[in-house]
């Protein structure tokens, strides 16, 4: 049920049609996990925050640095140094006071990534690395939720969501572990990709329009172009093959 | 008639500024083989050091992504290739 303030708090996206009422009660009682606190989970927070969201748990390991506040917008100048589950939780309170939150400063693992996830009706990939993105693609297949995954190099993103035995997962088109590299990026980059991950999480949540389902869309900030990669399962695929 | 190449902004950095490359080539490794010699820049970015394609590559032909070897895709005079590295950044 819906308080007189969240009606008003969220009444134009409860007015768009096929929303109402009953897809922000959806949005009230969904719990949602969120891998990094940086570049992607900072949109990915606040808009989901400020969607009305229910139950957040945000997991990062990290400390802020100078050289993250081109993209970081949950962070700012004087949150240097401290961690940014610190920072995230004090700026998404205030956001949003009536969202439970959970930022944890954990480093996510094969060991410990099951019981992070569990219970959380999608998982949101906001990491900065391909390993962590396989464990936690590997965590949605194994628990059947669905994974959001969005990645950014310079002015280049790409999105897609996972449906568990149904779509093709991250590891049906993407194999190995390259060496890590400081990547380029453009603050605006992330936060468009951030946004449409958001966007994603919101629909499936409310249950509206269509998935980037067995599709990669991949933003060009250069040319200022969006295209679209048809994908399928990989039969002999490493995670997910056999996965009904 | 020839293959195209598309190249993302990823790409385009190496090849200043290249959006479409024409290549002749009967496969994925062929015409990717071509645009590499073409272009030295972009050669680590789609072959390791046994000259094979690089194992973080994704292909799609025609916006459809390929599955297995895609050395071997086949591909024919029309169709457009667009090479897509694992990208991490977050």
């Amino acid at each position: 049920m819906l308080t007189p303030n969240e009606l008003e708090r969220y009444g134009r996206q409860i007015m768009m049609v096929g929303f109402g009422e009953a897809g922000q009660e959806k949005l009230k009682k969904a719990k949602v996990f969120i891998a990094g606190a940086g570049g992607l989970g900072s949109p990915i927070a606040i808009y989901l925050a400020n969607a009305g969201i229910g139950t957040m748990r945000l997991v990062d390991f990290d400390k802020l640095e100078l050289s993250n506040l081109n993209r970081q917008i949950l962070h700012w100048p004087k949150d240097v140094g401290r961690l940014k589950v610190d920072s995230a939780r004090e700026k998404l309170n205030a956001m949003n006071p009536e969202m439970k939150l959970e930022a944890m400063n954990e480093t996510i693992t094969e060991d410990n990534v099951l019981e992070l996830t569990k219970g959380f009706d999608v998982i949101v990939d906001a990491m900065d690395n391909i390993k962590t993105r396989y464990i936690l693609n590997g965590a949605a297949i194994k628990q059947g939720v669905p994974f959001v995954h969005g990645a950014i190099y310079g002015l280049e993103g790409r999105a897609m969501t996972v449906i568990p035995g149904k779509t093709a997962c991250l590891q049906c088109i993407y194999h190995g572990i390259p060496p890590r590299a400081k990547f380029p990026v453009l603050g605006v980059t992330p936060a468009v990709i951030g946004c449409i991950q958001a966007t994603e999480v919101i629909k499936y949540l409310v249950g509206i329009g269509e998935l980037l389902a067995n599709r990669i869309l991949i933003y060009d900030g250069l040319n200022m172009k969006f295209m679209e990669i048809n994908v399928s399962r990989n039969p002999n695929c490493e995670c997910c093959a056999g996965v009904r | 008639m020839s293959v195209r190449v598309k190249l993302s902004a990823m790409f385009q950095n190496a090849t200043g500024g290249l959006k479409t490359a024409e290549c002749n080539g009967s496969t994925v490794g062929e015409c990717l083989k071509q645009l590499a010699d073409r272009y030295p820049a972009i050669k680590r970015m789609l072959f390791d050091e046994s000259d094979k394609l690089s194992g973080y590559l994704a292909v799609s032909v025609n916006g459809k992504s390929q599955q297995g070897d895609l050395a071997r895709v086949p591909v024919k005079s029309g169709d457009e290739i667009y090479p897509m590295i694992l990208i991490e950044g977050g």
